[in-house]
């Protein structure tokens, strides 16, 4: 009987992984990208440090 | 950690790694993107690397990663994925062509760039890898045989593909991209290695001894093993073992048999042998005194994961092992619930442990039902195969609260869940064990 739940995992997972394939392509082929917060952070930190945020 | 949680939190890590070389090659810096079916036939390939990889811990025997579903599920798990991931591999290469036909003479083996390359050797090795596994019968291949060349295709595979990422240079020509992915690979590589090199340097320290081998109808054994200078092993009843009995730990002849002793004694233990195939047509050959190796206990396969009011068995040829197992524990417990054994076997004369099962008949509340395929003259009980005529005349009307097993020949379990689920019994009362997958 396990075997159903089986099939059924093995759908959705299946399902889930076409689906995030598919994603990517989409998101690849507008040349788009992920940027990491990091390499955000290590452009603004110069320009944090002098200056307080605004309404402080 | 209950099992539910556990069940669940495998399936959201397995869904992580997975996916994670995707999320990965997403982040920037990233190459010029290109149209739609080039980057997708990318991300199937990046799915299937993961997915290749992952198939490793999915057969290294893990408790934590087998308890939720039982090993068996995870096995044929892996069987259905690693199709999956042979399957996405393969439109790599055919998305890529699609969208640039002038790619085909890549596909070459011996032509190609030294970046297709690698890629090609790697899609040609899990070619064979999945033809000698849906194979192996027909074309007479050894089981042992074929477990070696399964893993050395599959580990050929991933270190091409690995190759043909690093040489093609375009997704993982960031350095920490690559590390990530030769690390997911490398992690999920040795787990598996720990199953075939480190739980050996284990086993090696509490070996086994064969104490007996006693034949039982139905070209059936039992083989007995005492340990060996340690205190044995605890187990669950209806769980199984490993059983190597080769001259060490390391050999990769090692068999599933259940546990037919009794979980309450110890520290011997027996188990029921059918002569099927190479390895167990010659355990009657088997001398005492032989040195053996055991890895486990494994399986879910057990009513102290299932308690219930009462219990329905039913077991076809060898797959009365379990059930013996189980048995012997319950009348060692003084457990009073009531027991129903359904007992399919092709002759009486050849039906294995039915003596055994008559002593227990004496310390249990358990009835056995015998079906017998070809009956001898003046047989009164069961005949044939166990269909829902048959439960309609012996389950009883409170069945719906007894938690049912099932162990067997393929057909024979297809046909008693049928059945079953036709009488309305719900599917989380059946629980079964199913070993035949190359």
């Amino acid at each position: 009987m396990r075997r159903i739940y089986l099939y059924r995992a093995t759908g959705i997972m299946v399902a889930l992984m076409l689906g995030a394939a598919l994603a990517f392509a989409w998101a690849r082929s507008q040349d788009m990208a992920l940027v990491l917060l990091v390499e955000e952070s290590r452009i603004e930190a110069p320009a944090a440090e002098g200056d307080e945020p605004a309404g402080r | 950690m209950g099992r539910t949680i556990e069940g669940v939190f495998w399936v959201a890590a397995y869904l992580a790694v997975i996916l994670a070389p995707l999320a990965v090659m997403m982040v920037s810096p990233t190459p010029p993107g290109r149209s739609f079916l080039a980057e997708l036939s990318v991300a199937l390939a990046f799915v299937a690397l993961a997915q290749t990889a992952v198939q490793f811990l999915l057969i290294a025997r893990y408790r934590h990663v087998t308890a939720p579903y039982g090993i068996d599920i995870i096995l044929k798990y892996h069987r259905e994925m690693g199709l999956v991931a042979f399957g996405l591999l393969l439109t790599h290469p055919i998305l890529l062509v699609v969208d640039r036909p002038a790619m085909a003479g890549l596909l070459d083996p011996l032509g190609g760039t030294a970046g297709t390359r690698p890629g090609n050797w790697a899609l040609y090795a899990l070619v064979l890898l999945v033809v000698l596994s849906l194979a192996r019968k027909r074309i007479g291949l050894g089981y042992e045989h074929w477990r070696v060349s399964h893993a050395l295709l599959g580990l050929a595979a991933l270190g091409l593909a690995h190759g043909h990422i690093h040489l093609s240079a375009r997704y993982a020509a960031t350095a920490w991209k690559e590390g990530v992915l030769i690390a997911i690979s490398a992690l999920l590589v040795a787990s598996f290695a720990w199953l075939r090199l480190g739980k050996p340097a284990f086993q090696i320290r509490r070996p086994w001894r064969v104490a007996a081998v006693e034949a039982e109808r139905g070209r059936t054994w039992s083989l007995v093993l005492e340990p060996e200078g340690h205190d044995g092993i605890a187990f669950r009843p209806g769980q199984f073992a490993w059983v190597c009995l080769s001259r060490t730990p390391y050999s990769v002849e090692e068999h599933p048999f259940s546990f037919s002793s009794s979980a309450q004694a110890g520290p011997r233990l027996e188990f029921a042998v059918e002569e099927l195939g190479d390895f167990t047509s010659r355990i009657g050959s088997v001398e005492p005194g032989r040195r053996a190796w055991l890895d486990g206990p494994h399986g879910s396969f057990s009513p102290d994961r299932a308690p219930a009011a009462g219990y329905v068995f039913f077991a076809g040829g060898v797959g009365i092992a379990p059930f013996l197992g189980i048995l012997r524990t319950m009348a060692d417990r003084g457990d009073p619930r009531p027991v129903l054994l359904f007992y399919g076997s092709p002759r009486w004369e050849d039906t294995p442990y039915r003596e055994a099962l008559e002593e227990l008949g004496d310390r249990l509340a358990l009835t056995v039902v015998y079906v017998i395929e070809e009956p001898p003259e003046g047989w009164t009980g069961e005949r044939g195969v166990i269909d829902e005529a048959l439960l309609a005349r012996h389950l009883p009307r409170e069945g719906i609260e007894r938690m049912h097993f099932v162990c067997g020949p393929p057909p024979m379990m297809d046909a008693v869940e049928e059945a079953l689920r036709a009488r309305g019994i719900p599917r989380a009362r059946i629980r079964s064990e199913r070993f035949e997958l190359v």
